[in-house]
């Protein structure tokens, strides 16, 4: 009755749909927080951060993007790229998931925030439209290989070196092998296998992810029951130690201004790939609405919610592509489905906490695998047809810079390579004609 | 502490200033011998304000109180202050100091040469019955920068006295259960509880450290050894004015040995099959 009277009132405020739909939106909400709950803990291992900060990350992020964003259906948080890029931002500077390390990623963070705000109001997200398409592909295919090797360390439970080229944690991968720890390999197969299974009979409930880890985590509390935890020896996430309102502060200190221009480069990148995917979910969820896309809202949007994240211990996200087809696909309607995952899954992780605790980091190298698995094959680009024969060279090329210089190197030598194709095809035009 | 009075008083309202000044004076000088009975806290105050130095109070905030500072790791309620006593600075209470300059070193526990951060692990693994964190970890580092600097001045790798906890000599009697229960109810149920439950403060952690149950050190930790928590009761309880005889520490010790506790983590269900 309550949350009737209260769904009345925010739709007279706010502009959402009529009570009827309430049912709808609570019902979305839960799967959406379900799909996000593995996600938020995987995402922030990805960016280096501790599991609280993924968690906050997609809370009140989310909540801002929804409110503010023009999409009604569009679900922002933590993003794979994203996640990607901010470690690859942070890592050379701090020791990941120390004090320094989120610090530098809220400044990080809000650095981006602003970016888009100002990128959105000013127009200049229009620009985002006239980016190649090899080069969007070949940053998502990248990002996947970047996945694939980071966590192969963690899959064979040894220590990575912070900071080091993802390339060469392959190299260090191999040169460890006879260190590996079996059961951490067990554990990361287990939960491969569980996600390809589950991935098969998809069901509304338990997503490939959530079964992905579940297995694992089972699979380490038998080897730990069988053989004690001292010999098993995994590593684990640990309790975490949620906080209702995680206020802080994005610090910028004068006398380590070298470190603020390092982290504006990675900024610039950050809110240029985060508004590019936020932009094509709007434009995709638009499709579906047959409502105009309006990418400048939308980018403010983001950039709001990348400022909240800031203020609020989370780090930097974007638009989620899974989560959101994941959202419309279990029926949300308005903006307040967004608002409510976010809040169940705040309730769900206070609840699960000694649950999670038990997760063990090998097991979510392991889901890790899948998700960059699902971004390679999300892109494969397929065989070489005669006229695409250099799009399919470029979309490689931009992977292969990824993976061996960086996603602000890609996008940037992408782009000039678009532009460059681009003089040459008109000069080569008006020669002809 | 005598203050410095004037023998003479040669007016009455002169001779109240002096009694004042001597009462202040004195107030004053209690309070440094309070600020003096926890030199780590002085100490602590006096570091600069640098990276390091924060890195040395984060170790001191996690050594003091660990459930809060280091959740994630923490198992049960315990600190490692309830074993390591005074924020582990006082001897024969395995102090930091005497404990840092002498890794790596060869344990039998593990039966390989463990190295500090890999010692720290264990203490998390056993007497703190959670996960070990990773050796990079930010709570490993914090714990290491605050032991390295309670030992700067202390030479490294010589055996320092005060290391570790004392051994008792052999009694010519056993440990008796029994004499120790008595003796539990006598001495030690004031501060832990009737049921070693140890004293919490409201909503903050332990003050007292429980003895057993669900929220002590697993059957793995060192104290879980009768002769290792005979030595500690020996030389540190209680813990105003440790008196306890040799064969009392014993008695003790063979009581709380016997009590329900979490498993030991190096034992599992398949254990002795598959090393046979």
């Amino acid at each position: 009755m309550i949350a009737h009277v209260a769904g009345r009132t925010f739709s007279l405020n706010l502009g959402f749909a009529r009570p009827a739909g309430l049912h709808d939106d609570m019902r979305a909400g839960w799967v959406s927080a379900l799909v996000m709950l593995p996600q938020a803990v995987i995402l922030a291992a990805l960016a280096g951060m501790p599991p609280e900060a993924g968690v906050y990350a997609s809370v009140f992020p989310v909540i801002v993007a929804a409110l503010l964003g023009a999409s009604r259906r569009l679900l922002s948080g933590p993003n794979t790229a994203v996640a990607v890029m901010t470690a690859a931002a942070l890592a050379p500077l701090a020791t990941p998931a120390s004090t320094e390390y989120v610090a530098l990623a809220l400044s990080l963070s809000a650095m981006v925030g602003l970016l888009q705000i100002a990128g959105g109001a000013s127009g200049l997200g229009r620009l985002l439209d006239a980016m190649p398409e090899f080069v969007v592909r070949g940053v998502t295919i990248g990002v996947g290989l970047v996945i694939v090797a980071c966590q192969s360390t963690v899959v064979m439970g040894v220590l990575s070196i912070p900071g080091e080229a993802p390339w060469l944690t392959l190299w260090h991968a191999a040169a460890a092998f006879d260190r590996l720890n079996p059961c951490a390999v067990l554990a990361a197969l287990v939960s491969v296998a569980a996600g390809v299974t589950v991935g098969r009979y998809r069901t509304r409930f338990l997503t490939p992810l959530v079964a992905a880890l579940a297995a694992g985590t089972l699979c380490a509390l038998l080897l730990d029951l069988a053989l004690g935890s001292d010999a098993v020896n995994l590593e684990r996430l640990g309790h975490l130690s949620i906080s209702l309102l995680p206020l802080s502060l994005p610090a910028f200190a004068a006398d380590e201004l070298y470190v603020l221009k390092q982290l504006l480069v990675s900024a610039v990148a950050i809110a240029v790939i985060g508004a590019l995917q936020t932009v094509i979910i709007a434009r995709s969820i638009a499709g579906l609405d047959g409502q105009p896309a309006n990418p400048g809202r939308e980018l403010v949007a983001q950039g709001a919610a990348n400022v909240a994240a800031a203020l609020t211990s989370g780090f930097a996200g974007s638009g989620s592509f899974n989560r959101s087809a994941a959202h419309v696909s279990a029926g949300a309607k308005t903006p307040l489905a967004a608002v409510l995952s976010a809040i169940m899954m705040l309730a769900m992780v206070v609840v699960a906490e000694p649950v999670l605790a038990y997760v063990p980091t090998a097991a979510m190298a392991g889901t890790l695998l899948l998700v960059g698995w699902g971004l390679l094959r999300s892109t494969s680009p397929g065989r070489p047809q005669r006229g695409n024969r250099v799009t399919f060279w470029a979309t490689l090329a931009v992977a292969a810079t990824v993976l061996f210089a960086g996603l602000e190197a890609a996008v940037f030598w992408g782009c000039a390579a678009g532009i460059a194709g681009l003089v040459w095809r008109c000069a080569t035009a008006a020669k002809n004609g | 502490m005598i203050p410095q009075v004037s023998r003479r008083p040669q007016r009455s309202g002169r001779t109240a200033l002096l009694f004042a000044a001597a009462f202040c004076v004195s107030a004053a000088a209690s309070e440094a011998r309070k600020e003096a009975a926890d030199p780590g806290t002085r100490r602590l105050d006096a570091l600069p304000r640098d990276k390091h130095g924060e890195l040395v109070r984060q170790g001191h905030r996690i050594f003091t109180r660990t459930p809060e500072n280091a959740r994630r790791y923490v198992g049960n309620g315990m600190s490692c202050s309830n074993c390591h006593l005074d924020a582990g600075t006082r001897p024969h209470a395995a102090p930091m100091w005497a404990a840092w300059g002498m890794y790596p070193a060869y344990l039998a526990k593990t039966d390989r040469v463990n190295t500090f951060e890999e010692r720290v692990q264990q203490c998390f693994r056993f007497s703190l019955n959670g996960f070990p964190p990773a050796v990079d970890s930010h709570e490993v580092r914090a714990i290491v920068a605050y032991a390295q600097w309670l030992a700067r001045g202390i030479p490294v790798g010589v055996e320092q006295a005060g290391r570790g906890y004392p051994t008792i000599a052999r009694t010519g009697s056993d440990p008796n259960p029994l004499r120790g229960r008595e003796l539990f109810a006598r001495r030690c149920a004031d501060c832990h509880g009737e049921g070693g439950q140890g004293r919490k403060e409201n909503g903050a952690g332990y003050t007292v450290p429980p003895l057993w149950g669900f929220d002590s050190f697993n059957k793995g930790a060192g104290l879980a050894r009768v002769e290792l928590m005979a030595g500690f009761l020996k030389a540190n309880m209680p813990q105003e004015k440790p008196d306890l005889s040799d064969q009392e520490a014993l008695d003790l010790a063979a009581w709380i040995g016997l009590q329900e506790r979490w498993p030991d983590p190096r034992k599992g269900l398949l254990r002795g099959v598959l090393e046979k």
